[in-house]
């Protein structure tokens, strides 16, 4: 568990970057739907 | 003033504040969201507007991530807290820069945003915040590499991002499209108001609170190795509960505003009345303490950190140590002695040299109170050493684990390698991952 915790806190800029713009491109399709 | 409780990391904690992040962040995108529509536009102009709502809404986070807030710190560790805060804001600065860049690819038109001819004001203002973002991001990536102390680069930037959001609260609102409608300005500020409070409150209201808890330095000793240990007393309050292994920001003098406020450890047993810290003469604040004038003022906040045992602990402890990350380890295991604790206690205390190894007399008493085993390791020895030398790596820690390993409680503190490769090489060796604690302070 530790382990995955450090994973998620270490490298949280890429997964929370990634899933962000994914929302962004979902709010932009939703938009020009 | 009480201590940081909470559970210890585990993944429901995890999973809770990924959550989180992603509620908080996308809240002002959500408030776009929201009825009534404007007009619609081209893909790439909506895709670079959700980008600037979903930044702002990051940047926001960050100032509940590096407040110093208790409530938080617990889920992940102190450490962990500040780790997520820098690699958040690097996604917050990227999402906002991306935003005028891809808005302009989408339409030259939106150079205009920068030109001075067409709105003065706007023109410097987002030139400003452009300009602000990257230095922000150079300052604290290269702090040292561009020579600026750390009182001076807390001031700047704190500075820099109040004022990189405010600017993007008025861009937002005189921008309109989504935010057209009065409540919806209203909310917006609303939301980056309120997170700017939350800088305000750890820089200028709880320093305030603090000027009521004064503590007077009651003695300034030197130990082996430019160590100096400081004893403080609270003056006037009862002073403060804190675990071992906890931490707090110190600032000496009259005021709690100073700018030099730095985390040290306490090395005095849980619950002390009088509490110590020790720092090696390493920068300009540490430098001054052996010259420190007993009757000094000083201020404390905290206590934080979640380097602590399990609320009711019926198990060992194995701390790996290296050099001056020897002050959570005695607080521990004084800590052991004060409650005549039974459990075995096991220290690996790496140090350059002998005459680095510190707290002699107090690790000697130790021994004598409770039952520990004292490992040192040197890694460059004199020529008459018979004890363990080297680097901590595997192989030396197999030596000294327990037979039931998991029956252990593992707390690692030191230079980062240290840690690094006694954490790894402990859970190779069997030991869970829950059971390994571990802090990290090398941030920017």
């Amino acid at each position: 568990m530790r382990h995955l915790l450090h994973f998620w806190v270490r490298r949280s800029s890429e997964i929370v970057g990634v899933l962000l713009v994914l929302i962004a491109l979902l709010f932009a399709c939703w938009r020009t739907a | 003033m009480t201590a940081e409780r909470g559970p210890k990391y585990s993944l429901w904690e995890a999973i809770k504040w990924l959550g989180i992040v992603l509620l908080l962040s996308t809240a002002l995108l959500a408030l776009a969201a929201l009825p009534p529509a404007p007009e619609r536009r081209v893909f790439l102009i909506e895709f670079g507007v959700a980008l600037g709502f979903l930044g702002m809404g990051l940047m926001c986070l960050q100032f509940l991530f590096s407040g110093r807030f208790a409530a938080i710190a617990p889920a992940f560790g102190t450490d962990n807290v500040l780790q997520l805060h820098r690699q958040l804001g690097i996604v917050g600065f990227t999402l906002v820069l991306l935003h005028p860049t891809v808005l302009i690819l989408a339409d030259r038109a939106f150079l205009s945003y920068f030109d001075p001819r067409v709105n003065l004001p706007r023109a410097v203002a987002l030139s400003y915040v452009t300009i602000a973002l990257v230095v922000l991001m150079v300052t604290t990536l290269w702090r040292e590499q561009v020579r600026l102390n750390y009182e001076w680069w807390r001031l700047v930037h704190g500075l820099l991002a109040l004022s990189i959001v405010f600017t993007g609260v008025v861009h937002g609102i005189q921008v309109g499209h989504y935010l057209d409608p009065l409540w919806k300005k209203a909310l917006w500020a609303g939301w980056v108001f309120a997170a700017m409070y939350l800088v305000l409150h750890s820089r200028i209201v709880r320093p305030h609170r603090l000027r009521r808890f004064p503590y007077r330095i009651t003695a300034v000793e030197p130990r082996r190795g430019a160590v100096t240990l400081l004893t403080l007393a609270p003056d006037g309050h009862p002073g403060m509960e804190y675990e071992a292994g906890q931490f707090a920001w110190i600032t000496i003098g009259d005021s709690p505003f100073s700018l030099q406020q730095h985390p040290f450890s306490f090395v005095s047993a849980a619950h002390d009345r009088e509490v110590q810290f020790a720092a090696k003469a390493l920068g300009d604040f540490t430098s001054r303490w052996p010259d420190l004038k007993v009757g000094t003022r000083a201020f404390l906040e905290g206590p934080l950190g979640a380097f602590t045992r399990n609320p009711h602990p019926d198990m060992g402890v194995f701390l790996i140590v290296g050099g001056i990350g020897v002050t959570p380890a005695l607080s521990l295991l004084r800590t052991m002695q004060k409650e005549r604790s039974t459990h075995r206690a096991i220290l690996i205390y790496a140090t350059s040299a002998w005459e680095e190894a510190t707290f002699q007399d107090e690790i000697e008493a130790l021994e004598r109170g409770i039952s520990l085993q004292v490992v040192h390791v040197i890694s460059d020895p004199p020529e008459d050493w018979r004890g363990e030398s080297g680097l901590v790596d595997k192989a030396l820690l197999a030596r000294y684990l327990p037979a039931k390993p998991n029956t252990f409680e593992y707390f690692i503190c030191g230079p980062t390698p240290l840690m690094d490769i006694a954490e790894k090489s402990l859970h190779q060796l069997g030991v869970e991952w829950r059971r390994i604690y571990s802090e990290r302070f090398q941030i920017v």
